[in-house]
């Protein structure tokens, strides 16, 4: 193995709690390499993220980041077509891949003595995709195939009526999955430019986590990923639109009524107001401890499901309230929803409330992080978006530091229950 | 590809598996009892279900939402939920918060209330659960399967039960049906985690006391798998198909046949289905197979979800695919791939605390031996291709059962 120019950069002491301690290194041609070194289990995982996905598309093309992570699996010219799935299942582990805003990632999780099998595999996909046109063919067919089941799914439904309703025709409310007609349009040329204008150097993390030993799990990838093109950073994402609270109903044949309310709220430049926000969200709305829960399921049983989350692009996020219920409940839950809302910007939340909303947050952070997948994608998702994968203490400091003040403050300012976009999925005639 | 573990009995008769672990600050109890549809009538149908769910809704010291709040303080959880024919209830804290979870954890195990209040706000909650699978049509489509594959069998029922049958239950119910399948503690507990054995046995001992546990119910008789097919017509936009057969159980001698095959039938990307029916014919997104593998009245099903107007392609390519396993031997390197395959899926399937807990709790609840896995995955080194052309002219040259769910309206076929 030819030694590497690359030098690995240590985060975090052996004490210092999960995902550290990891090793960083930047290739010469912008490829950033994370090592997360565990012997917990002879596993290794290896998980290749480009800063590709949706937001950056135009609607003309409009799903093909999600395309070519489907054309990715079609060989290259060293691993014909089908070589990636059979090698991996020879090697006893599983690959998969996600497309989604801001992203795309492709991994391999198997027995560890395969882990330089595994990233020669995904390295070779990265720079040399054979992206045939029959291929291409038979694979648009899959991915419609694809839409149609989303469609047939309540949340999907859900899900898609309330990215309209929030980003209404701006590059936000873009389908990760694209359209029929968006699809029709995509030629084999149309997908190596996008496949050679975006896998390139600075867009591109390659994240390892298992069995391995660091200085030597670097010389492996340099080898293996010293060679894929240079290329710039992404662009700077595009403006948010502004926003109008506006509702969409959906009707399908389903049994539940499938509800969400999104608020526009800061994305990720602005860390501070979503940590306040995370911690609101909680109190609001995450497990069995929370206002919402507390108030629709035990004391009103109006709902089958409920909860609040957050969620934050670079430039804009959404906090959202979600529920399932009966058809024919539907106002008194959003009048429900309403009032939790309007009680937590009137009197706040109580210091009790943000420590065990801290309490939680923390200890999730602890159990989402076990295994090795779970570290590749928490170490290359920190290091994509944000551009550091240490990037994930500043987050946990910043839960760590919210007040109530500062969670009303926040409240206050983004989830006025009047400036809610809604989202409905119900049966006719309710 | 043992776990290793030390093996206790506390006075009252339970078994205790401990396996201590550096390698995370995560600590996962487990404790498991024979219960779920196969133990119930067609009119008790989710009652175990229930059962598991109020279970963990606060204690005689302590009310659901105190019990809630002191979980939530510690960032820990408790989870009761139960399979066809186990059940389980597990902890999950860290190291610095395990003992002060544990004993939340025993409090829930020796004194639950089941205030029907809870009772009542559960039974609501599961009709609603009800009312949201019948909108997942994949899980209508299996539901659908196993109707028509176990007949009259108790096996045929859904765990969480019917709404015509959930609607029926009351704190009584719930409470009897504890006393039956509490006897009155779970027969097995496993620890996996950064925790104190000694600490851990003593506090179970002192909670458990002598009073023997009392051996379970007996397990019905086996089903006998029907073939058949059923069709549901519903107002949505794809066919969701499943094709199945009965399969090897766990102690069959041609279970690790039947682990190799359903590993090149349907396991990975590069299985016989994945490549036939979407990589060649693009026939659907999802295709895959199920070996819901068990002590007894196992299936091995094949599963796609297609387009309405070649559902009829996407059927033929389902049973094409079980008879050409009857048909023609399959590869060796196919063989050689599987075992690979399924010797790092077991691996990788353990890499968690919980999964540990899970895998170790199995083994002992069916008595199969702590080195079960172990021996199939070292039988399937010497699986053939004969054997495994033996295994499907046994179980899939025979009619097969069928579940299908389509659009309204759609050809038949």
């Amino acid at each position: 193995m030819k030694g590497g120019s690359s030098k690995l950069e240590w985060i975090g002491g052996s004490g210092e709690p999960s995902p550290a301690p990891f090793a960083r290194a930047r290739l010469d041609n912008g490829v950033r390499v994370l090592i997360r070194p565990n012997s917990a289990v002879p596993v290794v995982a290896v998980d290749c993220w480009i800063e590709v996905g949706a937001l950056h598309e135009t609607d003309e093309h409009a799903g093909i980041s999600h395309f070519l992570e489907h054309m990715f699996f079609k060989g290259t010219r060293r691993y014909p077509l089908g070589a990636m799935d059979r090698l991996v299942k020879q090697m006893g582990g599983y690959n998969n891949a996600a497309t989604s805003m801001e992203y795309t990632h492709y991994y391999i999780v198997a027995p560890a003595e395969h882990a330089w099998n595994a990233a020669d595999l995904l390295a070779d996909h990265l720079a040399d995709p054979a992206l045939p046109a029959d291929e291409l063919e038979r694979e648009r067919v899959v991915v419609k195939e694809e839409i149609r089941r989303k469609d047939d799914s309540p949340q999907g439904r859900l899900y898609t009526a309330l990215s309209e309703a929030v980003y209404g025709d701006s590059d936000y409310a873009r389908e990760v999955l694209g359209t029929p007609e968006s699809l029709d349009r995509i030629d084999t040329e149309v997908m190596r430019d996008w496949w050679r204008s975006n896998y390139a150097g600075d867009r591109i993390v390659v994240a390892i986590a298992g069995d391995v030993e660091a200085d030597q799990a670097l010389a492996e990838v340099e080898a293996r990923f010293g060679g894929l093109a240079a290329g710039p950073p992404a662009p700077e994402p595009p403006e948010p639109p502004p926003v109008v609270p506006r509702q969409v109903d959906v009707r399908m044949e389903v049994a539940q009524g499938y509800l969400a309310w999104g608020f526009t709220v800061p994305g990720r430049e602005d860390l501070d107001s979503l940590c306040a926000l995370e911690v609101g969200a909680t109190i609001l709305g995450d497990g069995e401890t929370s206002r919402l829960h507390r108030r629709l399921i035990d004391e009103l049983r109006l709902v089958t499901e409920i909860g609040a989350w957050t969620y934050g692009l670079d430039r804009t996020g959404l906090l959202g309230v979600s529920g399932v219920c009966g058809p024919d409940r539907r106002e008194a839950v959003e009048s429900e929803i309403a009032g939790t809302l309007e009680a937590a910007l009137r009197h706040g939340v109580s210091l009790e409330e943000v420590r065990r909303a801290q309490t939680i947050l923390a200890a999730d952070f602890a159990y989402d992080n076990e295994t090795n997948a779970a570290l590749t994608g928490t170490l290359g998702e920190f290091e994509t978006l944000y551009g550091a994968a240490e990037a994930y203490r500043d987050v946990l400091r910043g839960i760590e530091a919210v007040t109530p003040d500062r969670v009303m403050e926040a409240l206050v300012q983004w989830t006025v229950p009047d400036r809610a976009v809604r989202a409905w999925v119900g049966p006719d005639g309710a | 590809m043992v776990l290793e573990h030390e093996r206790h009995a506390l006075s009252c008769g339970a078994t205790v598996l401990t396996r201590p672990l550096e390698s995370n600050d995560i600590v996962v109890v487990r404790a498991l009892t024979p219960m779920g549809p196969i133990y119930e009538t067609d009119g008790e149908a989710g009652l175990c279900s229930l059962t598991q769910a109020v279970l963990t809704r606060g204690t005689q010291q302590r009310s659901a939402s105190e019990m809630q709040d002191a979980l939530a303080d510690l960032g820990s959880d408790i989870d009761a939920s139960t399979g066809s024919d186990l059940g389980s209830v597990s902890m999950r804290a860290t190291a610095a918060t395990w003992e002060r979870t544990l004993d939340l954890y025993i409090e829930t195990l020796t004194a639950p209330a089941f205030d029907p209040r809870e009772v009542e706000t559960e039974i609501e909650q599961t009709l609603g659960a009800l009312e949201a699978r019948e909108d997942q049509l994949l899980a209508r489509a299996t539901d659908l399967f196993r109707e028509v594959f176990y007949g009259d069998h108790p096996l045929h029922k859904r765990v969480l039960g019917y709404s015509h049958t959930v609607a029926t239950f009351d704190r009584e119910r719930v409470a009897t049906c504890a006393r039956t399948f509490y006897r009155p503690f779970p027969p097995i507990i496993v620890a996996v985690g950064r925790f104190d054995p000694e600490v851990l046995l003593a506090r179970l001992e002192t909670a458990f006391g002598t009073t023997p546990i009392v051996p379970p119910t007996p397990r019905p008789a086996p089903p006998e798998p029907r073939p058949g097919k059923q069709r549901l017509e519903l107002d949505r936009e794809a066919a969701y198909l499943m094709h199945g057969f009965p399969a090897p159980n766990w102690r069959d001698l041609d279970y690790p046949v039947a682990r190799v095959l359903d590993a090149i039938l349907g396991g990975s990307m590069s299985s016989r289905l994945f490549i036939e029916l979407r990589e060649k014919q693009a026939l659907g997104y999802q295709v895959s197979s199920i070996y819901s593998d068990q002590l007894d009245g196992s299936f091995l099903a094949g599963y796609i979800v297609t387009d309405p107007g070649r559902a009829d392609q996407a059927a033929r390519g389902l049973a094409e695919q079980f008879r050409r396993v009857v048909e023609e031997p399959v590869e060796e390197e196919e063989i050689l791939a599987a075992r690979r395959y399924l010797r790092g899926s077991y691996l990788i399937g353990a890499e968690t605390n919980s999964a540990q807990a899970m895998r170790l709790g199995r083994h002992e609840g069916y008595g199969l031996g702590q080195d079960f896995g172990a021996r199939w995955l070292t039988a399937i080194e010497a699986v053939t291709p004969e054997a495994v052309q033996a295994l499907a002219r046994r179980w899939f040259d025979r009619e097969p059962t069928c579940a299908y769910v389509v659009p309204r309206g759609a050809p038949d076929f």
